[in-house]
């Protein structure tokens, strides 16, 4: 009998992560992720049904890690703005910290893996997120949206921010970086669009 | 390879179940099998890995079965 060892186990799924970054979905393997980690594919078969079965895993758990960032001294009974500006510098710093995970989600967002996750991740995130927008609009602090609506007025400039970041440059400068007044200067007219 | 994890064993075996329609040939065999808890084939592998999770530790039944369908199927090692 063997045991299960956590820390080698840890660096395995760290590795698979950095080769889907970096061949993709289609041009990762179990054989491939057992010779890397010079473990025997009988060794990767033991720990995961198949590959699907290990990405599942690893969607999982860095979406759960991705989360928890996210809802750091949150609450949803913050006032909107303050709480959309903690949500602002909780994602930013998560992307900052952690580009391989959100490059790694990236890659499973059109897969058919990203639905099956999406289906089982905790949902504590998205009520606590529902519950806040709610209470925002309850106070008259926001104008009532269909969630596609807000979502996209609320975080995709963010998101393009850090998209622009990764890149290092924009379509009008050659050199770009996302700092605190830049997120802050989009942040305010995010909230003023949101008034209602 | 076997091992045994929370009172069950894990055999892993290299075939050549080549695709769905073969996997389906081989299913009703296994599902009939007592001591098979579960099992799948990752036939996206090029080892074509037969995974079988089963209260028996020995592998030669699951051997002997999937031959006796037509598939090559040997015991992957270490």
């Amino acid at each position: 009998m063997r045991t299960r060892d956590e820390n080698k186990e840890q660096a395995i799924r760290q590795q698979a992560i950095e080769m889907i970054v970096k061949y993709g979905l289609e041009g990762f393997s179990m054989q491939k992720l057992a010779k890397a980690a010079n473990v025997s594919p009988a060794t990767m078969y033991i720990y995961y049904q198949d590959k699907e079965d290990l990405v599942l895993s690893l969607g999982t758990e860095v979406f759960n890690k991705m989360q928890l960032y996210s809802l750091k001294n949150f609450s949803s009974d913050l006032s909107f703005d303050e709480g959309l500006k903690l949500q602002w510098k909780n994602r930013a710093a998560f992307f900052l910290e952690n580009p391989l995970d959100v490059q790694f989600i990236e890659h499973l967002r059109y897969s058919p893996a990203f639905r099956t996750i999406s289906h089982t991740i905790k949902n504590s995130f998205k009520a606590e997120m529902g519950k806040f927008v709610h209470n925002a609009v309850l106070r008259g602090e926001l104008v009532q949206l269909p969630f596609e609506v807000y979502w996209s007025v609320a975080f995709s400039p963010l998101y393009q921010l850090m998209k622009f970041h990764t890149q290092g440059e924009s379509y009008a400068s050659s050199s770009f970086e996302l700092t605190d007044e830049v997120m802050d200067q989009t942040l305010q007219v995010v909230l003023k669009a949101l008034k209602p | 390879m076997s091992t045994l994890l929370q009172n069950r064993t894990i055999h892993i075996f290299k075939t050549n179940i080549h695709d769905q329609p073969d996997v389906n040939a081989i299913a009703s065999a296994l599902n009939n099998l007592p001591g098979i808890l579960k099992w799948n084939v990752a036939i996206d592998d090029c080892d074509k890995i037969l995974r079988i999770e089963s209260t028996q530790t020995e592998p030669d039944e699951y051997i002997d079965l999937v031959k006796t369908l037509g598939y090559s199927c040997e015991e992957l090692t270490f």
